[in-house]
């Protein structure tokens, strides 16, 4: 197990660099013109010989790999870049960013987990009747729905008819109050600091916010536990183990329940850790239709200004939440299932 | 054989999920094909490109002369018709392309092993490390605006996932008796791959082409909702979107008087999605061994 | 061996059928009848396909998906299991009927422990407390012969072997101490020398608690071995019953000689080894008539009818128009 891990985690830096390298090589078609743009804050400082002498400046004639060297040694000493879209350094940008996406990936992600595993294992029980075919039809028309489609309807139906789940992150009264001195910030999440600090109010906004956003990426997300949770449990329930259980004499319930649901919810869990890694890169639709805070709708914009250096540190950030959430999930898949070795 | 296969495919296109799915797609086809007769584009102009309809810039109801409405000055039904073209075109350049470079790199990774497997698949687990939406964007951007460019965007960052599953696929028939005994009657690499096992891995990447299909469907229309993707006023849902995409975050509480915006463009564009989806569902049903009783 | 009352499951007229995907009803199980003896071992014996396993498994109406149950009666000790409520079903099945599989691996759930799994039945069917059935499930591992039995019942199936797996198979299905073991090819998934040791141990299990067995099985070794009384299925139907001797001695059927002639004997003489031409016939597809009569030697006309089934001898039934080794043999028309 030990050695497994250590292993794994050697190919973190592999896969990181392999990330920069990809964005780097992407970036580096763009002319030393256009890239020079990144480094410029007001419009005055582009006259005349002033572009010329900035590319200087920064080395961006040089060769590739001098150039990738430059920013790699910045990034050994801890320097990821300045962000100009969020207008300070790339770190503390994502930083700030990144708990409210955590929260809203959070939220998302028990709704999809517990609607898909039901449904689908009711769809498996009733395999082939009324139930299995409407559960089916509907969960495959939500994975067809584009999430900003589905985001649009989720405003004109909550907001603009009901007036429930209005846009954005916080209210402007919560946000000064969530901006004041008083109010300490635990965990950075909205939801949970504002229940430590007693602001109820605080709670309701921001929960009213996640709302709209959440049901956007459940009815667009739980599809794909449906079908996994579905064919695992059909595929369980034809096992020999199980027609074993009914011959000792177990009600229906605990063959159902005991025997077949631990079996089938192995690779369940393992689809739903993926899924939880899938939302915190999978928000970005969202982030922008609702016009919330979060590392998606920073990243969205980064990368249509062409913003290099929080492009890349986001997408080294995601790396290294990708390559450490798989390898979570494959060591609790070996807790789960008694039979897997990890070697 | 033959006649197992035919039942199959009657089976195929019995099942609910496969009539409602062929049938779909079978009408996005024709409306595709029927695009200069459905909605006639002006004389001697390109009909991608979305011609002006109004002056105003506000976005105007359905009614009897435009019956999806207007928004960005054009016509929605117009962009609706002559963006399924669009819709089919992205689709399946991209999966077409992004499965056969996945084939090769997973065919070529699975089947010499080793060294060549490894380097390959620590090349695909990188690019799988990447956020697939924001490298799309940045591509994208870089590449500037045009659907081509979108195109080459999503076959960049999506061969990675029937690479990963020709590879599993050889790997398991690698293990089985007939390729041994190819091997020993001295057929070269590439007569094995593509006589034993192209053929068995067939279905599996046919069922996960038909459901990438759908999500790359999704995300050219992403991008282009983003205002990354195709050129303005060319003729393709996602652009539609845009032009939605103001006047709904900016309006406040006014969302919903411009639903039509969302509508028309969202519908096509699920329906399409759907249909590639429920063929996907059906031929999994069908071909996928592991789920028959 | 003598009365009546002592039969303590009797099965008459089961029909089972099947609905493959085209929706067709398809019967695999056709007019099956038999009893078993309080004690006694009764083999149903056949090729794989012939519905035995379909049989053994319509007893305790534990056929699954698109398997049906369309006619007989299945009298445990009076009561007809077919029509019970199936909560008293359930009552019966481990407590007084239990069962033993083909492959242990699969048949044991990989995901509970040796010891959950067996207490489990007791749990249900006895008033015992979970400190109580685990002692007695240490016990039962004991008696069925696995080493460090304590131990064991912490373990997971996956790190017993074979052999070791089907001895715990067979600790759980006696947990209960049931009346009837219905053993479905218990050992055909083992080692040679591992089934000889697994039939010993179900013979010995079987003096010790005083049960009768219903070994399924294609193996007429194991049947030799084993059986008092064999009944021979081919395509759905019983289409010879007899004691031991009167089946290996006086063999009626054809089809009970060609299988008889296919084991390899010793005393044989060159030559007369031999097999059964053709394969088992589809079940959607049954000849028309005497079910064998395409794979069998002594075909005439005559066979295209349904045949009859004839008492020959004591328990000795055939079901065949001109049944070998008999009187009937002289008169046949060729």
């Amino acid at each position: 197990m030990f050695f497994y891990i250590a292993r794994r985690l050697l190919f973190l830096p592999l896969t990181l660099f392999g990330i920069s390298l990809i964005i780097f090589f992407m970036f580096m078609r763009l002319s030393p013109e256009q890239r020079v743009a990144l480094y410029i804050t007001s419009p005055e400082r582009l006259r005349g010989d002033n572009v010329e002498r900035l590319i200087d400046l920064h080395g961006l004639r040089d060769p590739w790999h001098i150039q990738y060297g430059r920013w790699m040694g910045n990034v050994v000493r801890g320097n990821l870049g300045w962000s100009n879209v969020g207008k300070e350094p790339v770190y503390s940008a994502i930083m700030r960013r990144f708990p409210y996406t955590l929260e809203l990936a959070l939220y998302s992600a028990l709704p999809i987990i517990w609607l898909g595993t039901w449904l689908g294992t009711l769809s498996a029980l009733y395999h082939n009747r009324p139930l299995d075919h409407t559960l089916r039809i509907s969960a495959v028309v939500g994975w067809s729905f584009p999430d900003f489609v589905f985001g649009f309807f989720v405003l004109m139906i909550f907001y603009s008819i009901l007036g429930w789940f209005p846009p954005g992150t916080l209210g402007a009264e919560a946000d000064a109050v969530v901006k004041s001195s008083q109010f300490r910030s635990f965990t950075g999440m909205v939801t949970i600091d504002s229940l430590l600090n007693g602001r109820l109010d605080v709670f309701i906004d921001t929960a009213r916010r996640l709302a709209g956003p959440v049901l956007t990426l459940t009815y667009v997300g739980f599809a794909y536990i449906l079908r996994i949770a579905r064919s695992s449990m059909l595929e369980v329930l034809g096992r020999e183990y199980i027609r074993t259980a009914r011959s000792k004499g177990l009600e229906e319930k605990v063959v159902i329940n005991k025997h077949a649901r631990r079996n089938a919810m192995i690779p369940v869990a393992t689809v739903s850790g993926q899924t939880i890694i899938a939302l915190l890169g999978g928000t970005v639709i969202v982030e922008t239709i609702f016009n919330r805070v979060g590392i998606g709708s920073f990243m969205a914009t980064a990368a249509q200004q062409l913003d290099f250096a929080s492009v890349i540190g986001g997408s080294l950030f995601f790396g290294v939440i990708l390559v450490l959430g798989n390898l979570l999930v494959d060591v609790s898949y070996a807790l789960i299932d008694p039979r897997v070795r990890l070697d | 054989m033959t006649s197992e296969r035919r039942q199959l495919i009657r089976r195929l296109f019995l099942s609910t999920s496969g009539f409602l799915g062929f049938s779909l797609l079978a009408f996005f086809c024709i409306v595709a094909l029927c695009a200069p007769w459905l909605a006639p584009p002006p004389a001697g102009r390109d009909p991608y490109l979305m011609p002006v309809v109004e002056w105003s810039p506000n976005p105007q109801p359905p009614s009897s002369e435009y019956i999806f409405g207007v928004a960005g000055k054009r016509n929605i039904y117009y962009g609706v018709i002559w963006g399924t073209r669009s819709a089919f075109r992205v689709g399946i350049t991209v999966t077409v392309i992004s499965t056969m470079f996945g084939l090769l790199v997973g065919a070529v990774g699975g089947y010499f092993g080793k060294i060549v497997d490894e380097v390959l698949m620590r090349i695909t687990d990188i690019f799988l490390a990447i956020p697939f939406l924001v490298a799309a964007v940045v591509m994208a951007t870089i590449l500037g605006p045009g659907l081509d460019n979108v195109i080459r965007a999503l076959i960049f960052f999506s061969w990675m996932f029937p690479a990963r599953l020709i590879r599993g696929n050889i790997l398991q028939i690698k293990e089985e008796q007939y390729i041994t005994a190819a091997r020993s009657v001295g057929v070269n690499h590439v007569g094995i791959i593509v006589r034993h096992v192209l053929p068995n891995s067939i279905f599996p990447v046919l069922i996960q082409a038909s459901m990438r299909m759908g999500s790359l469907v999704i995300t050219a229309a992403a991008l282009s909702f983003l205002g990354i993707g195709a050129r303005e006023n060319y003729a393709d849902w996602g652009g539609l979107l845009n032009y939605a995409r103001n006047w709904m975050l900016g309006g406040g509480g006014e969302v919903l008087r411009y639903w039509y915006m969302v509508v028309f463009p969202g519908a096509a564009m699920v329906l399409f999605v759907l249909a590639w989806n429920l063929v996907g569902d059906a031929l999994r049903d069908v071909f996928d061994p592991r789920l028959k009783v | 061996m003598s009365v009546m009352d002592n039969y303590i499951l009797q099965v008459h007229g089961l029909q089972v059928t099947f609905t493959d995907i085209e929706r067709n009803e398809i019967h695999v199980v056709d007019g099956v009848s038999f009893s078993i003896k309080q004690g006694e071992t009764l083999a149903l014996v056949g090729e794989s396909g012939c519905g035995k396993s379909v049989t053994s498994l319509a007893l305790l109406r534990l056929l699954d998906g698109n398997g049906r149950i369309r006619g007989g009666n299945v009298l445990w000790q009076g009561r007809d299991i077919l029509s019970l409520p199936l909560r008293e079903v359930r009552s019966l099945r481990g407590r007084e009927i239990a069962m033993v599989f083909q492959e242990p691996s699969s048949a044991l759930n990989p995901v509970y422990t040796i010891g959950d799994q067996i207490t489990e039945s007791m749990l249900r069917h006895q008033k015992v407390s979970p400190a109580q059935a685990k002692k007695q499930a240490e016990e039962m591992l004991r008696l069925v012969g696995i080493p460090e039995p304590r131990k064991r019942l912490e373990e997971y199936p996956h790190a017993l072997s074979g052999g070791m797996k089907q001895r715990a198979m067979i600790a759980m299905a006696l947990s209960c101490r049931p009346r009837l073991l219905i053993a479905d090819e218990p050992t055909t998934s083992l080692d040679v020398t591992i089934q000889a040791q697994i039939l010993e141990l179900i013979k010995e299990l079987q003096k010790r608690f005083h049960m009768a067995i219903l070994l399924i099985t294609h193996d007429l070794g194991i049947v030799a071995n084993m059986a008092d009384r064999i009944l021979i299925m081919y395509a759905g139907k019983v289409v010879e019953e007899g004691n031991k001797q009167d089946i290996f001695r006086r063999a009626a059927h054809p089809y009970t000689r060609g299988l008889l002639n296919s084991i390899p004997r010793m005393d044989q003489a060159k030559g007369t080894f031999a097999s059964i031409p053709g394969t088992v016939p589809d079940p959607a597809h049954f000849p028309e008539g005497c079910r064998f009569h395409n794979r069998c030697g002594e075909f005439t006309e005559t066979c295209l009818s349904e045949p009859g089934k004839i008492h020959l001898e004591n328990e000795h039934f055939v079901l065949c128009h001109y049944p070998l080794g008999q009187k009937t043999l002289g008169c046949r028309a060729k």
